[in-house]
């Protein structure tokens, strides 16, 4: 990676249109710290929203003066913040895989949702609860990390095969293809074993159910994820000029790929087993933010992670109201899924000459 | 331009029905359960003639012997009734998935061969045991229909769906010629229910209850619409916890939140625990969600069979429950 700095220093990036006019990067750490504070204040107001009214005095106890045997107290602490939380990292897992998968493919239909991640890592989750129904919390999410990879494995391959190689609506088309054998299969497990009500419990639930542990086994993942995919950002902006160009600036493409898909498949299979399948995240967010900051992944990436997060809690917590009155849990994934289904039509019909990366193939 | 109006309009209307979602739930009130007819039969006897019985039920026509000796039971809603009419089957195939047989009717059934309750029944094991009547549910034999009558002359019993569990035995003892030995036996029932009726109100008067189901590491609670919902809040008048959900679509269940859980006032919880969610109860009993709950705190909280409130379908299983909740809420005092 370090190679990438003597052939392109970040002011070579050629600082594509950015929205604001900003032609400086001096303020996105700025803006950084800003949508920082967001999220935390976004956080906090989600630590309002449940099935049962909490009042803000006894929020700020539950924080500062916890009370151990108060049941609103335990509530807030041990299940709102740990919920915020989670929505917090796996919008931010997502995105961020979901970034590196469009740079990567340079197809801008790329993401965990319509590449298989989402569906191979539910497929193996229920796999294993059918296999082994004791399994932890640690190996579930292992087996979602693997499904995950089994899931891009097929699409990637199946899509590659044909001539003319993997093209936007290819990736799309076998995306929907290999969800729908994979979700059939499933389906049919869940009919054999008798499963169906408890997997719908676990799609149903989103991020309801975590709890301190899980996000204690997920941070560390999602840690070097993140590290990882900005460690390898400068070659991500550089992959997305074509596989030939960056050969020929000087970079390991087969390394940076293999990086790309272990850090897209960690925080993808993480954020399955941590929320469930949550599409669309991955799809919208990247491009959001590079229509703002451009085509410079140093700055995409932790915009995506940061934008995914928001627009994850965001999610959560119009879900969590949604739920109440009806008595019965909206999980976030349909949220999601009201905002992205429009996104990527919008997507899929724009203009043929836009509709590639900038700087994509020609 | 266009594209754009069009995609915010959508994205406005997206945002105003998520809004609107909020009264569905009144809509939901608007939805009553239609008042289910008291005898609800499943089959029906269209002649007698001195060889047999013609007997029509969900799947067909079938000729039934006067007096068949060799029952092969595969569905509890039959085994049950069997049993209350002191008919011993010859092979039963029962229970639930989580108890495995159904433990209220065992004693009764000691030495009857018993097939496990897989989804798929074993036909060798039917053709070992020369059956001359075979009783199978529609829910998972519906596909052997035809391979279980070249075996034997087969009658459905479907498991009740409208929740009143001990017409079953009015219909097993009509494929059985049985029919005044099943009305007696009902009466007896319904004597009994107005007894448990009687000491309730005067033992447990206003006391209320919730039946919970621990699954998957999450809870669910049983509503009126559940297949015991009119036994224990119509026919025996229990008041429900207030925050049980009044209408319930499909299995007549609800999944509780760990907050709305904490919202119980239940005086006394009915439980069952699926075998891999004994952790998540462990856990959560350890809170003080869980020992707010008025039935916690009074150690009121009584583990039931779920091979009796789930799958005790017929009479016996009616009974069953009955004890069940008179052991738990209206004890017989010693005198």
């Amino acid at each position: 990676m370090m190679c990438t700095e003597t052939v392109l220093k970040q002011e070579d990036v050629p600082e594509q249109r950015s929205l604001l006019g900003w032609d400086s990067a001096r303020r996105w750490p700025f803006v950084a710290m800003m949508l920082l504070g967001v999220i935390v204040a976004g956080v906090g107001v989600s630590l309002f929203v449940g099935d049962i009214s909490i009042d803000a005095g006894t929020i700020g106890d539950s924080l500062f003066h916890y009370d151990a045997e108060s049941v609103s107290h335990l509530l807030v602490r041990d299940w709102r913040l740990p919920r915020g939380v989670a929505d917090v990292l796996v919008g931010a897992a997502l995105a961020v895989a979901g970034a590196i998968m469009q740079a990567v493919t340079r197809n801008p239909l790329a993401s965990p949702g319509i590449m298989g991640l989402n569906t191979g890592a539910s497929f193996f989750t229920l796999l294993t609860m059918v296999l082994v129904p004791t399994t932890g919390r640690p190996q579930m999410m292992l087996a979602a990390i693997a499904g995950a990879g089994l899931g891009a494995a097929m699409v990637y391959g199946l899509g590659s095969l044909s001539r003319g190689g993997l093209t936007p609506v290819r990736l799309a088309l076998t995306g929907i293809a290999v969800s729908a054998l994979l979700g059939a299969i499933g389906n049919g497990v869940m009919i054999y074993s008798e499963l169906g009500q408890d997997m719908l419990l676990w799609h149903a639930r989103g991020t309801e159910g975590v709890r301190w542990l899980d996000i204690g086994l997920f941070l560390p993942l999602a840690g070097v994820g993140f590290l990882g995919a900005f460690a390898i950002a400068p070659t991500l902006s550089i992959l997305t000029l074509g596989e030939h160009v960056a050969r020929g600036l000087g970079q390991r493409t087969r390394l940076a790929k293999f990086l790309a898909a272990a850090i897209v498949l960690v925080l993808a299979g993480g954020a399955v087993s941590l929320a469930g399948p949550v599409g669309f995240v991955g799809l919208m967010i990247p491009h959001v933010v590079r229509h703002i900051v451009g085509q410079n992944y140093r700055l995409v990436i932790p915009g995506s992670a940061l934008c995914g997060s928001l627009l994850m809690l965001a999610a959560d917590m119009a879900a969590r109201l949604a739920s109440t009155p009806f008595k019965s849990p909206v999980p976030v994934s349909a949220v999601t899924a009201l905002l992205g289904v429009p996104f990527f039509l919008y997507l899929a019909c724009r203009k043929p000459t836009t509709a590639r990366l900038r700087g994509g193939r020609t | 331009m266009t594209i754009k109006l069009i995609t915010l309009s959508t994205l406005l209307l997206f945002g105003w029905a998520l809004v609107r979602t909020g009264n569905l739930g009144q809509l939901g009130d608007r939805w009553k359960r239609p008042e289910p007819k008291a005898s609800l039969r499943q089959v029906k006897v269209l002649s007698t003639t001195p060889d047999y019985r013609l007997v029509k039920h969900l799947m067909g026509n079938t000729k039934v012997p006067l007096a068949p000796q060799r029952i092969a039971s595969l569905c509890g809603a039959a085994t049950d009734s069997l049993v209350a009419l002191g008919v011993r089957p010859i092979l039963v195939q029962g229970g639930s998935r989580i108890d495995g047989a159904q433990l209220y009717l065992a004693d009764s059934l000691k030495g009857v061969a018993v097939m496990p309750p897989d989804s798929v029944i074993s036909l060798e094991a039917v053709l070992a045991a020369k059956p001359d009547l075979i009783f199978a549910s529609n829910m998972q034999n519906g596909k052997l229909y035809g391979q279980l009558s070249k075996i034997a002359p087969t009658v459905f019993i479907g498991s009740t769906g409208d929740g009143y569990r001990e017409n079953r035995i009015l219909d097993v003892g009509e494929v059985l010629g049985m029919q005044e030995k099943a009305e007696r036996r009902l009466a007896e029932y319904r004597r009994r229910l107005e007894r448990a009726k009687e000491r309730l109100s005067s033992q447990a008067k206003n006391e209320p209850v919730a039946f919970l189901r621990f699954r998957k590491n999450t809870s669910v609670i049983y509503t009126r619409t559940a297949m015991f919902g009119p036994l224990l809040f119509e026919q025996l008048g229990l008041t429900p916890d207030p925050a049980m959900p009044e209408v319930m679509m499909g299995g007549g269940w609800d999944v509780l939140s760990i907050e709305r859980l904490s919202d119980l006032r239940a005086e006394h919880i009915f439980m069952t625990i699926d075998p891999d969610s004994e952790l998540y109860l462990q856990g959560v009993a350890k809170t003080p969600i869980w020992r707010n709950i008025p039935a916690a705190r009074h150690d009121h909280v009584h583990r039931i069979a779920s091979s009796t409130w789930l799958s005790g379908d017929g009479v016996l299983g009616c009974e069953a429950i009955l004890d069940d909740i008179l052991a738990a809420m209206a004890p017989e005092r010693s005198p």
